[in-house]
């Protein structure tokens, strides 16, 4: 190579030595952007043969802090109304009685309505829900620790929310979810079921300790 | 050697020193940090009347569930250190000063490791509940805290040009008495959580290479100087950039996977998914606004056909300028209607924040000359007089430097 064609973006002034170091820099960094977007890809596109093939790995990297999910709205856009209901079995003086039906998500639609800045509480019965979905078997049984959590999460947030309706002491309760389809749009040809349909959960008991701040006792 | 050759090397050559000697897109950074801090520092005030709902020790994720859950997934958070109602109080203030500091960019290298254990603390404290915003919010506080993203629209950058710009570090003038003491205090409270063994050893490990940093930078500023800081600074810039492109592909990737997993939907196919979410109830702050957009299907077909477009061709639209800030434009209007029709103000506001890596460095620079014409009324023309000498000052050192304050970045226009 013919001297004067020799690359000129060295640091004239730098000493050969600062030169090395802040070439092997250069390095590092190269290859940590290289190797950290390229695991985030392969962790956030659709699953594919070589996210398959080295699945604990890319998880290993990105748990706890890189998590990500992009898929939203997405493959299907939110299409059905869901709300959780919640009934308690009361002690009172007649003996065990249950409670009506609550509806507890009315409680996040009404905070909804008119307001420019919706609280994140009402991602905790939507959300919750659809954890609870994903960590459970058909049976209502809790398949991973997260499964549990998020049964004892759900029956405290039901027991915040319904204990101001009930009078007596709450022994159990019970939550279900009533899904209905969104009305399909006037001008399409399609069109659905007004039907709603109801997942009912087993009881759970309820101790001194499931209720949160901020629920009557 | 041809001459393609040699036009090769020579613009390698200087791609390399330009990542090496500046830091690039320092006011895209800059707005990012701004729109980052502000999202979040909103979002804890807005919640401030349901913090104990949703994060406190007492509220139905219970410091002992959160706890379990912890334990499980190994995520970090402050919150779970005591489980009494004054630390939580004292945490949540610390998440929103942190949050404050970052935003007006006051010492914002430590601000930035003081906002991410906010957003980390928060944040991971409950999971359940954090939607797309928190996680894009959650990823950004990780990536500041490697970007240079205080040397525009900052508290530090106007107390650098009074003081007559960085050159050459802070040799011959007041040591920093205050940052020292502030990461001492830091180290202390480290070293303590970890005595007191609520700090695992991974997180203890890099808060410590976090205060090695600034101590040999102080060192360097201080009483080097000279070689030593010239690398220091090159490496700084180097992991700046490495940062800054890090996030460019990180939102990239958002949106294209948004769009990936849109296309597989049929509603996204048959261009009517965008009215589905605006009869959902929970996502109807206004029905007869979501009724009257969701009436024809003409355009439902538009904004959905539209928002895969975008989503899908943003990451190439970055090739070409103009056509870049016109999809940006689009992106950013767009999530200004979720915003208000879907009532996601956070989410939105926090997607935005990150758009803002690609907004046009002409565009900043103005608003940087107009910010400053209102800030030198506001102050009077006496201090103007003095500050128009610092800025000459200023633009002096400026010629002999190496880059602290860096070359304004147009390589991220070019993209």
């Amino acid at each position: 190579m013919e001297p004067e064609s020799q690359p000129t973006g060295e640091p004239a002034g730098l000493s050969r030595r600062a030169r090395a170091v802040v070439a092997a820099v250069a390095g590092a960094v190269a290859t940590a952007v290289l190797v950290h977007t390229g695991i985030v890809f392969f962790y956030i596109a659709p699953s594919n043969v070589v996210s398959e093939k080295y699945a604990t790995e890319i998880y290993d990297y990105m748990a706890p802090e890189l998590l990500q999910n992009w898929a939203l709205f997405a493959p299907e856009p939110l299409h059905v109304n869901r709300s959780l209901h919640a009934r308690a079995r009361v002690k009172t003086d007649e003996g065990t009685v249950n409670s009506e039906w609550i509806d507890l998500t009315a409680i996040d639609v009404a905070g909804t309505r008119g307001n420019l800045l919706p609280s994140h509480t009402r991602n905790q019965l939507r959300k919750g829900w659809r954890t609870f979905t994903n960590t459970h078997n058909a049976d209502h049984e809790a398949t991973s620790m997260t499964g549990l959590i998020i049964e004892s999460y759900l029956k405290r947030v039901a027991l915040m929310r319904m204990s101001h309706h009930i009078d007596g002491e709450i022994t159990e309760v019970q939550l279900r979810s009533a899904t209905s389809y969104v009305p399909e749009p006037a001008w399409s040809d399609r069109s659905t079921t007004d039907d709603v349909s109801y997942t009912v959960l087993p009881w759970w008991p309820v101790s001194e300790h499931d209720f949160p701040e901020g629920s009557r006792r | 050697m041809t001459e393609t050759q040699r036009s090769w090397d020579a613009a390698l050559a200087m791609g390399y020193e330009r990542i090496t000697r500046s830091a690039l897109g320092t006011y895209q950074t800059a707005v990012v940090r701004i729109g980052v801090a502000g999202t979040w520092l909103g979002f804890l005030l807005r919640e401030w009347p349901n913090r104990h709902e949703l994060y406190g020790p007492e509220g139905p994720l219970s410091s002992d569930l959160a706890a379990q859950r912890v334990e499980d997934n190994g995520a970090f958070t402050v919150l779970l250190w005591s489980d009494s109602a004054w630390w939580f109080e004292l945490s949540y203030v610390f998440a929103i000063l942190a949050s404050l500091m970052l935003l007006l960019g006051w010492r914002t290298r430590t601000a930035s490791v003081l906002f991410m254990i906010g957003v980390l603390s928060v944040q991971n404290r409950n999971g359940f509940i954090s939607d797309g915003g928190d996680n894009v919010l959650h990823l950004m506080a990780i990536y500041l805290v490697f970007v240079r993203c205080g040397e525009r629209f900052s508290l530090d950058a106007m107390f650098r040009r009074r003081a007559g710009g960085s050159a050459g570090g802070r040799r011959g003038r007041r040591p920093d008495v205050a940052g020292v003491l502030l990461w001492s205090v830091l180290a202390l409270a480290a070293l303590t959580a970890w005595a007191f063994g609520v700090l695992g050893g991974g997180w203890l490990l890099v808060f410590a290479g976090l205060l090695a940093v600034h101590a040999v930078w102080w060192i360097v500023d201080r009483f080097t100087g000279g070689e030593p800081r010239a690398v220091c600074d090159m490496t700084t810039n180097l992991v700046h950039n490495g940062a800054v492109l890090v996030i460019i592909v990180q939102v990239c990737l958002l949106y294209a996977t948004a769009g990936w997993f849109k296309v597989q939907g049929s509603r996204w196919q048959d261009g009517t998914a965008a009215y589905y979410p605006l009869q959902v109830d929970v996502f109807t702050p206004w029905p007869a606004l979501s009724d009257a957009v969701s009436a024809y299907g003409l355009p439902i077909l538009l904004m959905t056909y539209g928002t895969v477009i975008v989503q899908v061709a943003f990451p190439f639209t970055l090739f070409n300028r103009p056509i870049k800030n016109v999809v940006l434009a689009c992106l950013i209007a767009e999530h200004i209607g979720i915003a208000i029709l879907l009532g996601l103000p956070f989410f939105s506001l926090a997607i935005i924040s990150a758009d803002l890596i690609f907004l046009p460095t002409t565009l900043l620079r103005r608003v940087e000359a107009k910010v400053g014409g209102w800030s030198a009324r506001w102050r009077g023309p006496a201090r103007r007089r003095a500050e128009s000498e610092a800025d000459a000052d200023d633009a002096e050192a400026a010629g002999d430097r190496t880059s602290d304050t860096a070359t304004p970045a147009e390589s991220l226009d070019r993209v």
